[in-house]
Formats: C-alpha cells, sequence, structure tokens
C-alpha cells in the first residue's frame, strides 16, 4: 500500500485580511476520486474539477488514486478559486512531479483556467501583507501587481512549476499603465467651473478640514462638476493611506491602478444603491462603497433619492470612521475615511429660489423631500452651500476662477499650519477637541454665542461651526479664530430653503 | 439465450478511441434487432468481456450481485480491480453521434461507488479500484463497435 502526504501553505480572504491556511493531502489507494474537507463552499469544491484539467493539459499526470485533502484550521470558512494553484501544487508536490525543494517558504494563491493558465484572484494585496507577516514567498498569478515589500514571484503556466520556485520571475511593480490612468483624473481641473468662486471657496474649506460637504442648488449649476473635481486639490496619498486604500480595492476586486498611480478614491455610487452596496456585506463579506472611498471622496449625488436606511447605515461609520458588521462567524471590521461630498436639490423639480424659473412643486411635495435630507444626517455635514446657476455671459465668455492648482496650495498651506498649531499644543486631532480648546478670541466666542441663542442651534451644530471656523482660521493662518472666521463659518451652516 | 464470439478485432477507421468487431452469434433463434433489450444487453456484455480478455484482463466476475446491485463485469488489469459497467445500444453506421456510455449517470456510478466498497471489503488481494465503462454500438448481427473508457469516473465527495 503506497500512502504519502504533503502540504502546500495558502491563504483565504476573511473581510480585507487574509487568514494563513495549509492544505494537506494525503494520497491512498482504493476508490479513485479527491475529497476535500475543511469547510469547503462550492467555489472550492469545484477547484477539483479545474486542478484535475488543468494538469491534463499541462501535460502532468494524474496518478489513479484517492487524494484527501484537508484546508487546516478547519474550523474556518473557505471560498474563492485561489485554492486551485495551492491544490495542483500539493498534489504535484506528493506524486513527485515538481521539485520539493522551497515549496514550505512559499505561499500560493491563484485560479486556475482548464488550459493550465494561471488567473488572478481578489484580496492579492491581503495576502501579499501576510506573506510579508510570515516572511513567506508569494507564488501569485502574473496578473497581480506587488505593491509591497513582500518577495512575490508571478506564476503564468502551471508547467512553471516543474523549473522550481527559483525560476518564477518576480512579480510586476507598478506599471506604467497605472501611471497613465491617473493622469487622467490628474486633467480635470476646477478652472474649467465657471462662476462657482463662492462653492468653490466651501470645497477649499471642506478638504483643509476634512469637513462634510453638501451643496444644494438647481441643475445644471455644476454640482456633480465640482464634486468630480474634489480629489484634484487633496494631497496625493501616502504611503501608509495608499495601502490602506489598495488593501481594501483589492479586497472588493476593484482596479488598482488609479490608486497605484497616487490618485485619491472617488466613488460616486448611484442612489438606488442598498445598504449591502453602502456599508459592506455581501456573502462572501465584501467591503462597501463607504471602505472603498476610504482616505477619499465618497459622492452622493441627489441626496434625497438615496434609500433612507442607506443614509442612516452611514451616520455611525461616519462617526467612527469604520464599519462592523456582524455575522454568525464573527466581526468585520472595514475602515471607512471618508470625506462626504453631496449634492442635491433644493425641491423636487429643482427650481426652488431659482430667479429666473418657476418651481412647480407643491409645498408638502417641498416639506418631504427636504425632510429627507434633514435630521441626524445633517447633523454630519459641516459645509452647507447654495450653489446658483451660473451666470450665462460668464460661460459664453469662458470666465476661469480659481484652478484646482491654487486651491490645492491653499488646501496645502492651511494643512500643514493646522498640524504646526496642533503640534503646539497636545497634537490632537480637530475632531476630539472641545470649543475652547479650538482657540476662539473673545469677539468671535461672543459671536458664536449670538449665533447660537439667534438660530437655535444645538451642542452639535456649534462644536461644528467652530470646528469649521477653526479651518477657515487655518487657511487664514491665524493661531486664534476671530469673529470673520467665525461668521463666515456660521454661514455655511444656514440656508434660507432648508 | 444465444452464445456471442468475437471473430475478429479492428481499429475504427473513423476514431481511434474505438475498436471495430465482428461476431458471430451461436443458437440464436431470432436476429438482434428481434429479440428485445435484455438479449441486446446479454450480447453486449459478452462482447466486452472477450474484448477486455483480449485485451489482457483477467475477467474475475460477471454479473455480481450483492445487496447493492450488481456489476456487470468485474477484472483485474495488473494490480488493479475494473469494475466496468457496459452499455449496449442498436445502432447504425451512420449514427457516429450516439453514446451509450452517456447513460451510466450520477445514480449509476454511485452505484458502482457501493460496489467498489462491498467488493473491497470481500477480498484482502488488492486494494486499488478503476471504473471503466464500454459502450456497446450493435450495427447488425455480425458488427458492433466498441468503446472502452478506462478510468470513466472517480468518486469525488
Amino acid at each position: 500500500m503506497i500512502r504519502d502526504s504533503f502540504a502546500v501553505r495558502t491563504a483565504v480572504l476573511r473581510g480585507v485580511e487574509a487568514i494563513p491556511v495549509v492544505v494537506e493531502v494525503s494520497v491512498s489507494q482504493g476508490i479513485p476520486g479527491v475529497t476535500i474537507v475543511g469547510m469547503a463552499d462550492t467555489a472550492v469544491l469545484e477547484s477539483r474539477h479545474r486542478v484535475r484539467c488543468a494538469m491534463r493539459e499541462c501535460g502532468f499526470e494524474w496518478p489513479r488514486a484517492r487524494y484527501t485533502l484537508n484546508l487546516s484550521p478547519s474550523e474556518i470558512r473557505k471560498t474563492g478559486t485561489g485554492f486551485d494553484l495551492p491544490i495542483a501544487v500539493a498534489i504535484l508536490g506528493c506524486t513527485g512531479q515538481i521539485p520539493q525543494r522551497d515549496l514550505d517558504g512559499c505561499m500560493f494563491v491563484g485560479e486556475l483556467a482548464l488550459s493550465g493558465g494561471v488567473n488572478n484572484v481578489r484580496g492579492m494585496v491581503a495576502f501579499e501583507r501576510l506573506a510579508l507577516e510570515q516572511g513567506l514567498t508569494l507564488v501569485a498569478p502574473s496578473g497581480a501587481i506587488a505593491t509591497g515589500g513582500a518577495d512575490m514571484r508571478s506564476i503564468e503556466v502551471l508547467t512553471q512549476m516543474t523549473q522550481g520556485i527559483g525560476s518564477l520571475p518576480p512579480a510586476d511593480a507598478l506599471s506604467q499603465e497605472a501611471e497613465d490612468d491617473s493622469d487622467q483624473t490628474q486633467r480635470l481641473d476646477f478652472a474649467d467651473v465657471v462662476d462657482q468662486e463662492l462653492a468653490k471657496r466651501a470645497f477649499v474649506i471642506a478638504a483643509a478640514g476634512e469637513h462634510g460637504l453638501l451643496m444644494v442648488g438647481p441643475p445644471g449649476a455644476g454640482k456633480s462638476m465640482m464634486a468630480k473635481r474634489m480629489p484634484t486639490i487633496l494631497a496625493p496619498l501616502d504611503e501608509h493611506d495608499r495601502a490602506e486604500a489598495l488593501l481594501i480595492h483589492s479586497a472588493a476586486g476593484q482596479e488598482l491602478g488609479p490608486l497605484l498611480g497616487g490618485a485619491r478614491p472617488f466613488r460616486a455610487p448611484h442612489h438606488a444603491m442598498t445598504l449591502g452596496g453602502m456599508v459592506g456585506g455581501g456573502r462572501p463579506v465584501r467591503p462597501g462603497e463607504a471602505s472603498l472611498a476610504h482616505k477619499g471622496v465618497l459622492f452622493l449625488d441627489e441626496l434625497p433619492e438615496f434609500g433612507p436606511s442607506v443614509l442612516q447605515a452611514l451616520r455611525q461609520p461616519m462617526e467612527e470612521r469604520e464599519v462592523r458588521i456582524v455575522r454568525v462567524d464573527g466581526t468585520y471590521v472595514f475602515p471607512c475615511d471618508f470625506m462626504l461630498v453631496a449634492a442635491a436639490n433644493p425641491c423636487p423639480c429643482g427650481y426652488l429660489g431659482d430667479p429666473d424659473h418657476p418651481c412647480t412643486c407643491s409645498a408638502s411635495r417641498i416639506q418631504t423631500y427636504q425632510s429627507r435630507i434633514g435630521g441626524p444626517l445633517m447633523d454630519r455635514i459641516d459645509v452647507l452651500v447654495d450653489v446658483a446657476r451660473p451666470d450665462s455671459s460668464r460661460i459664453i465668455a469662458g470666465d476661469q476662477g480659481s484652478s484646482s492648482a491654487q486651491m490645492a496650495e491653499q488646501v496645502a498651506v492651511a494643512r500643514q499650519f493646522a498640524s504646526w498649531r496642533r503640534a503646539q499644543s497636545d497634537d490632537k486631532p480637530d475632531r476630539a477637541r472641545s470649543v475652547p480648546e479650538l482657540g476662539l478670541d473673545a469677539p468671535a466666542r461672543a459671536a458664536l454665542e449670538g449665533a447660537a441663542k439667534r438660530l437655535g442651534l444645538g451642542g452639535r451644530n456649534i462644536v461644528r461651526i467652530a470646528r469649521v471656523a477653526r479651518t477657515i482660521a487655518d487657511l487664514a493662518e491665524s493661531e486664534l479664530v476671530e469673529k470673520d472666521h467665525l461668521m463666515e463659518a456660521c454661514a455655511y451652516r444656514t440656508r434660507a430653503t432648508l | 439465450m444465444a452464445k456471442t464470439n468475437i471473430t475478429s478485432v479492428t481499429q475504427d477507421p473513423n476514431s481511434e478511441r474505438d475498436a471495430m468487431v465482428r461476431f458471430v452469434r451461436e443458437d440464436a433463434r431470432h436476429p438482434l434487432a428481434e429479440s428485445g433489450n435484455k438479449e441486446l444487453g446479454r450480447t453486449g456484455e459478452d462482447l466486452a468481456a472477450q474484448y477486455l480478455s483480449l485485451k489482457g484482463y483477467t475477467i474475475l466476475e460477471r454479473n455480481w450481485r450483492c445487496a447493492f446491485g450488481e456489476a456487470d463485469i468485474i477484472a483485474e488489469d495488473g494490480s488493479t480491480v475494473v469494475l466496468v459497467e457496459v452499455k449496449t445500444r442498436m445502432s447504425n453506421v451512420a449514427w457516429t453521434d450516439q453514446a451509450p456510455e452517456l447513460a451510466v449517470d450520477a445514480r449509476k456510478r454511485s452505484k458502482y461507488q457501493k460496489l467498489a466498497l462491498m467488493y473491497l471489503s470481500l477480498q484482502t488481494r488488492v486494494d486499488t479500484v478503476r471504473f471503466d465503462v464500454v459502450a456497446v454500438n450493435v450495427y447488425d448481427d455480425q458488427s458492433a463497435r466498441l468503446r472502452h473508457l478506462v478510468g470513466a469516473y472517480e468518486w469525488d465527495y
């Protein structure tokens, strides 16, 4: 009786995290076939057929025997098609068809095509991170791009395994194509937006202080146009933030190209989006739009059209900057530190308050419409700005206002000043500071008290006005928040029609 | 029942996987086309068993029965026990796409898997099993086409 066993390392994706898994194979005589144990889902069970075909197609032998495969630790549910490659390698290693040397120091992840080609799977960034932590060489499909410091080899066809790990080429690092992609988003410029200097100022404030922003205005005012240009005035992603964004995008199976070029994520989900699509969910659990916008911009166009439950689900993640999804097998945590940019029409027809167009909506419809964006979500939006339709003569003349470059400069200056200011005291982030800690001078404090009484502001609103005023003072590079800064901040809180 | 004897085996000129077989039927009362499915199946099994013997297999059992059902042929190929299911169809030379082996469905396969376990438990000489299918297209009372599928299926669970 011939009996032999072999083990190969791999990993399974759980949320945005890779968990190490060992594929053990035991070969015995008896009734030929493959048995997979270890909580494998259908995609993993189907890998038997892919592996069998791929091995035959590559000219390997499939010795007729009983193969028992165990995916250890067996208590974790195994999902996805990344197990094809490790299973094939385990069987090839076990039957002595490939050199067994060095296999122990490697982690294999990849899906097999019937032809023996190795295809990419989602979550490669997470696998790479795990390989780095464990000091292993990651053997990945040739489509995967190396983003971290791990030793990563790329495999195109299963037959390459006969030459040993040493002969596999290192994986591609940041590709040229990715940089071209990012150029395209960089080409957007605020200079294209005519006659909206007030709104642009609001964008600068929002970008400098990481405040949520809501634009209200009639159709055709340029709301979406400006929102799309938001990433152009934000600082490029630094190394750490980029790694986090890459991890989430990779786990969700999204394009990594623009991120590799340093562009900030910009997500504009459609308003028909479901709750699971927004905050994450599904089976297996995947990150949602809120997490995909991590370290970037989440743009909600036509805010009142979103389902109320979808908007309410955003409240807690916005405060805590992470999404928690509780399932039977534990809690999934996805980071979601995004800037919210929202746009809304003032009424269902869009022309309420427009001097040139009459509004055709009834009073009750207007109230229903506006009540959808009011309330708790509004408390989490710091900057509210009216966007009027631009003057037609200015559009025809092609007037150019401030450009992205100028605005980005202002944002950078304000951010630098703010971090210097914070370093003077206790280095706490501004959102963790109480009103007295924000450095309001006496007239500003008096003005805030007056405004709070006059407008009947709640506690959270007062804090938010003070924080926006702090950002405006940072833009002016002023250590103290003066009365003018505070008055401007108040202007971003109130609106005649809302 | 008529006795069937192979007289010659040649390679099918149209398909390298198939064998053309000529045979004679002794004591046949009716031509095959009029003898019913039972007689046809018996003829196919006779042809398959003789064909396997000619290929060097040792026939251990014919129509081996146990509580789980019946195996058409149990043969020995080297150190492997082969459980063979024979599927026979009345056919025509022109019907090249007729494939009797398609009738070996999941239920039939699982029956053979149980038979294999049973057979292994009853003897200690061999512990390696293989599942083969022999598809027989009978053209007339003298000729047939045989397709031997080696390792036609395995047992995944």
